[in-house]
């Protein structure tokens, strides 16, 4: 089985799957990211629903291969200059299209649903699928007026935390007095805000109609930050299981990372964000590769 | 007193809506605007209809829609910077709701008969990449999630433009349509507009002089320019407009082969760019003002 790999080897989830995938005896082809991204061609035939990669003189057809692996991200943002800041995300748009418009059923790295982008307006429009399985979504605001901002972390301090409404990576802190005088800065800054919910969580990776749940408790509030914390691998409820499978389909994507919090009193699941691309080699070591296997059975089947 | 600001303080401050006098000025700065806005906050008045402008000066189809609004009887207000606005979503109790204020607007509206976005990176080309993804992700969330009418509202797939074209691609599969081709993005206008491709894209070449164009507003106003045989076009149009009906009133611009039987659609966007200059800003601009403000 031949599979196509985009991505870059810096990037250690990227290392620990194509290890994987050879590991499982997978024909894996290599395509760097920014190599493709900054020199490389990205050709679409709508008509037939195929894209050809150009690199280095030599082309690749999508058709021809089984499945597509791809974590690409966009790269423009640290160009040194914008005429290559331009070329890389024009090459990023293409390859994010090409992904959508092929034909594979098997593409690990595509998504309809960019929302992430804005945390917020994710979990808003999940909301119709999560309570349906019960899950509720954490109280938050995001906004760059400090009136609305005082208001809400008002309501809730000293249980509230704030953190970046982006996908920029944050960290998580809960809210203090050194917050609330540099609160002015939202103004050109805007800042999510979010009601506290004390407990473990949970980090479940869905692969087609296979979840993988990981527990983690630590007494820090972003325990991806956290030196004192523990992993315990979590037999998830039924209808967790089947409310992750529904998000893969809902939003075309065969791998998701998706973060609860449970409530440490009353036992309830909050959804807080589900990652389309999400950085799982930790979690799969800690398994014993149990994702691994997951994507590589989705490949297979 | 402590610089540590405990809940009895918010509570007093809840309690009597000021800060207590022991208070630092740097905790009294941070309280000003909201108790300002609170002074300043008077029900709104009066019927007259108001829209919201976003977008640059520079912008030649940004100036026409406030040129044309300003002959309207209507309140305009013109945002530059996203700090002109102060955007709030909020999801409490699982319902997500907004607030759109525009900074100086003493009547403290909340609710716009039109919002025209035409923002772009040139309106926060002084912020730093993290605080261009922070207001992006607000005012794409705020612009998306609002119950006012929006051009352009930004759609479930994202502040991508190739996303709402995939989108389009596949919804196409099964109707008379085919795809022709992709015109790339231009990330300068990032999110919401494309340019007309790469200059060396074999398709762009292929179709110059060869297309069609229509523009869409999607509940259901159409101008169509090319070709002028209508009766031939108009039906596929109409499958067009259904599609775009989601979008609510996005623009769509589509070109399509002229001498083909199945019509090819090879590009959309919110915000056709230049092609306003060549069909007409003014008629455009003056009917979709019109839609909402007469």
């Amino acid at each position: 089985m031949k599979i196509l790999c985009i991505g870059t080897d810096l990037d250690k989830t990227y290392r620990h799957t194509i290890k994987s995938l050879v590991k499982a005896g997978f024909s894996v082809e290599k395509v760097d990211l920014f190599s493709l991204l900054i020199n490389g061609k990205i050709l679409t035939d709508f008509s037939c629903r195929n894209s050809t990669l150009i690199l280095d003189g030599r082309a690749a057809e999508l058709k021809d291969f089984d499945a597509i692996f791809a974590r690409s991200f966009d790269i423009a943002a640290e160009a040194p200059n914008s005429n290559l800041a331009t070329t890389t995300r024009r090459s990023y748009y293409s390859l994010m299209l090409a992904l959508r418009v092929q034909r594979h059923q098997k593409i690990i790295g595509r998504t309809n649903d960019l929302s992430n982008l804005s945390k917020l307006f994710h979990c808003a429009n999940l909301i119709p699928i999560l309570s349906k399985f019960g899950i509720e979504v954490v109280d938050s605001c995001v906004t760059n007026s400090v009136y609305q901002g005082s208001r809400f972390v008002s309501r809730r301090m000293p249980h509230c935390i704030i953190k970046g409404a982006s996908a920029f990576k944050t960290s998580t802190q809960v809210v203090t007095a050194n917050h609330l005088r540099r609160l002015p800065h939202i103004v050109r800054t805007p800042t999510l805000f979010q009601s506290q919910i004390t407990g473990p969580d949970v980090r479940v990776h869905a692969i087609g109609n296979a979840t993988i749940g990981e527990l983690i408790i630590s007494s820090s509030v972003d325990y991806r930050f956290s030196c004192e914390k523990k992993h315990r691998e979590v037999s998830l409820p039924p209808c967790i299981s089947e409310c992750c499978s529904l998000l893969t389909q809902t939003l075309d994507s065969a791998l998701l990372g998706i973060d609860f919090k449970i409530d440490i009193e009353t036992g309830k699941w909050y959804f807080l964000e589900a990652n389309s691309m999400p950085a799982y080699h930790g979690y799969d070591i800690r398994s014993g590769g149990l994702i691994s296997d997951a994507i590589i059975q989705f490949f297979k089947n | 007193m402590s610089q540590e600001i405990s809940t009895d303080l918010w509570e007093y401050i809840i309690a009597n809506d000021q800060l207590p006098p022991t208070q630092t000025d740097l905790v009294k700065q941070g309280w000003h605007t909201w108790l300002n806005n609170q002074r300043q906050w008077r029900p709104p008045e009066g019927n007259r209809k108001c829209a919201l402008l976003l977008g640059s000066p520079d912008d030649p189809l940004f100036e026409e829609f406030v040129k044309r609004a300003s002959e309207l009887e209507i309140e305009v207000f013109i945002a530059t910077r996203l700090e002109d606005l102060e955007l709030t979503v909020t999801i409490e109790g699982g319902k997500p709701a907004v607030q759109i204020l525009y900074i100086n607007d003493t009547l403290g509206r909340t609710k716009w008969d039109l919002i025209i976005n035409r923002y772009n990176y040139y309106l926060s080309d002084r912020l730093t990449e993290f605080q261009r993804c922070e207001q992006t992700a607000l005012l794409w969330s705020a612009l998306a999630l609002t119950a006012s009418p929006v051009i352009s509202r930004p759609s479930i797939s994202g502040p991508m433009p190739g996303s709402d074209f995939a989108q389009v691609v596949k919804s196409l599969e099964n109707s008379a349509w085919t795809v022709a081709g992709i015109l790339s993005s231009n990330p300068s206008d990032f999110p919401h507009t494309f340019s007309l491709g790469s200059n060396d894209h074999p398709i762009s070449h292929k179709l110059a002089g060869e297309i069609a164009s229509f523009f869409i507003i999607a509940d259901r106003y159409l101008f169509l320019f090319e070709p002028s045989d209508k009766d031939f076009w108009e039906p596929h149009c109409a499958s067009l407009v259904e599609l775009f009906i989601p979008l609510e009133i996005t623009f769509a611009l589509c070109f399509a082969v002229k001498y083909l039987d199945i019509p090819r659609l090879v590009w959309l966007t919110p915000w056709p760019e230049f092609q306003f200059a060549k069909y007409g800003a003014n008629e455009i601009s003056e009917v979709l003002l019109n839609r909402f403000f007469t």
